[in-house]
């Protein structure tokens, strides 16, 4: 049983004229709504990359020589 | 199945027309009784009556003679001198047969809707032209009481617009630019007319069912009304013109009344101080919290009693399809509502409901109560003066919680039929109940409001103040009597109550 259509739709579910005329009083505040909500998430997002890009890793001690295989690791292969 | 509202809307609003005339009616009336002979679904109901079978309906004498007895006392010349918006043209029931047609036949085409009214393809739109030629004077300034020549009837069709407006083409010509203001409208009404008359499928006279408890309804305006209610989407511009000229009545009542009313207090929100007092009552007994109740006997619950709406000086809103006025229940779920239809014409354009019910005992005013329009609608209709009926104390005692007033377009101010208002208005004032009336154009509402100023200067309260309707008709109407004068069905709306002296001391004791 197919689920009933809107008729406020057609069928390539485009917004009829009817309904673009219904949302046209809330045009400007759906959109002003909608770009400051992208726009803190955006935000967030880039901060979130700014703040990991300042980290250089110059805390982690690279060993100059490669670490030898332990005795444990030796026994394993045979 | 759809097809009975349908036709029923369409063949209220043929009839729709604004101020009309005696004349026009005495001729509809005759017309009716040849034309409807020719109505299947007309006769059906003629025969369920018991006054009478086919062949006194289509004897016209028949039929005026049928009305008089139970009708108002004032005689019927006097009543129709109103000015109003009333059906006039009684005779069109619906589009198909006054032309041989069967309803649902194609007519015209969407692309082929002007014509002009003179040559119109459909007679019923041919007569009207030849009473527009009949009534209607010239409006060229020669004409007017300072020209140099006599009154004349309108003769020339303008070509642009086909309705007939000057009498003769040297003075369309001449007073062009007057013309030219409103000949745009004319021809949409022009083309509407047509589009009524086409045959076409009318999807936008189905309406919505009941609203989800949970749904509120958005009432800035139309659009979003018609979208939060849950109609079929109405795309077309001609196709909401023909929808809103008859759901304007309930809904604007319904946009006043309702707690999610467009009026608010707030600055350019029309509502006064006064008028929030008087809706907020209202509103209390229109959206009553859940009882809790149910079908049981353990879920009985006292109700509160309907809320009365009184139509006064009802005409075209009294022969509203019942599908309309049922969208004023559906606003309001959890009250019930009793619509009282009050006026000397307000039986008018329902001849298949002759003869009223007899004035009994238990039926003082002969009332034609139609019962569960819905399960929580009631209308009453009453032929008869509101105030004949005041002064009985029939509807007494009057409470501002659950009583209202509505007057549409009553043309207070109108010299024709202010008159008539002269002894009601004090009346109304009395009941300190909400009074809230439609103007057809600006400049009938300010004759309206001005009247009542000068009439009760310093009696009432103004509730809502006059300004535009959101819900108006979207459609214009033409005055057959004078085309200049183009006019939207509750175009403009305002509200007003008796003015309540708590504070004033009764008897100032030494």
């Amino acid at each position: 049983m197919a689920l009933p259509r809107s008729t406020y739709y057609d069928a390539r579910n485009r917004q009829t004229p009817a309904l673009i005329r219904a949302r046209r009083p809330y045009l400007v505040k759906n959109a002003v709504t909608g770009l400051a909500i992208t726009g803190f998430a955006v935000a967030i997002y880039a901060y979130t990359i700014h703040a990991i890009g300042q980290d250089d890793f110059e805390d982690v001690k690279v060993p100059d020589v490669p670490a030898k295989p332990s005795a444990f690791t030796e026994t394993v292969k045979k | 199945m759809a097809l009975a509202p349908e036709l029923a809307a369409r063949s209220a609003l043929s009839r729709i027309c604004v101020r009309c005339s005696v004349s026009l009616r005495r001729q509809a009336r005759v017309r009716n009784g040849f034309l409807q002979s020719s109505q299947q679904q007309q006769q059906q109901q003629q025969q369920r009556r018991t006054f009478a079978g086919k062949s006194s309906r289509i004897e016209p004498a028949d039929i005026s003679r049928a009305s008089p007895p139970q009708v108002a006392p004032k005689p019927q010349s006097h009543v129709a001198k109103r000015f109003s918006s009333d059906f006039s043209k009684t005779a069109f029931s619906s589009s198909g047969p006054s032309f041989g047609t069967q309803p649902g036949q194609r007519v015209l085409e969407a692309d082929n809707l002007f014509h002009s009214f003179t040559n119109s393809p459909i007679p019923e739109i041919r007569r009207r032209a030849a009473f527009i030629r009949q009534h209607a004077s010239c409006p060229h300034p020669h004409h007017q009481p300072g020209g140099d020549m006599a009154p004349a009837h309108v003769d020339f069709e303008c070509p642009d617009c086909g309705i007939p407006v000057y009498c003769s083409e040297e003075h369309w010509a001449d007073d062009y630019e007057a013309h030219l203001q409103i000949c745009d409208t004319l021809r949409q009404i022009n083309e509407d007319d047509h589009d009524l008359r086409s045959g076409r499928l009318f999807p936008e006279f189905e309406y919505a069912g009941p609203q989800m408890e949970e749904a509120l309804i958005n009432m800035t305006n139309w659009d979003t009304f018609l979208y939060t209610r849950n109609f079929n989407a109405i795309n077309d511009d001609r196709s909401m013109r023909q929808a809103t000229r008859l759901l304007t009545y309930p809904v604007t009542i319904g946009s006043i009344l309702h707690e999610l009313s467009p009026y608010s207090l707030k600055a350019g929100g029309r509502l006064t101080a006064e008028g929030i007092k008087s809706f907020s009552a209202l509103r209390y007994t229109l959206h009553p919290p859940k009882t809790g109740g149910g079908m049981d006997v353990k879920g009985l619950r006292v109700e509160a009693p309907p809320v009365r709406l009184f139509i006064l000086g009802a005409r075209a809103e009294s022969s509203l399809p019942r599908n309309a006025w049922i969208q004023l229940a559906h606003l309001f779920p959890r009250a019930r509502i009793h619509l009282i239809f009050i006026g000397p014409e307000s039986m008018m354009n329902r001849d298949d409901e002759f003869p009223l019910p007899p004035r009994t005992p238990s039926n003082p005013w002969g009332a034609i109560v139609e019962d569960r329009v819905w399960h929580s609608m009631k209308i009453s209709t009453i032929v008869d003066y509101y105030h004949t009926i005041h002064k009985t104390g029939y509807f007494w005692p009057y409470d501002p919680y659950f009583d209202c007033f509505v007057m549409f377009h009553p043309g207070l101010g109108h010299p024709a039929s202010s008159h008539e208002w002269e002894e009601t208005l004090p009346m109304l004032l009395e009941t300190k109940a909400p009074i809230i009336v439609t103007g057809y154009t600006q400049e009938d509402m300010e004759r309206d409001i001005n009247w009542v100023h000068k009439t009760a200067a310093g009696e009432f309260d103004v509730l809502l103040e006059p300004g535009e309707n959101r819900f108006r008709s979207l459609r214009w109407d033409l005055n057959d009597m004078d085309p200049q004068d183009i006019s939207a069905g509750n175009w403009g709306v305002w509200a007003f109550r008796g003015k309540r002296y708590e504070t004033t001391r009764k008897n100032s004791e030494p």
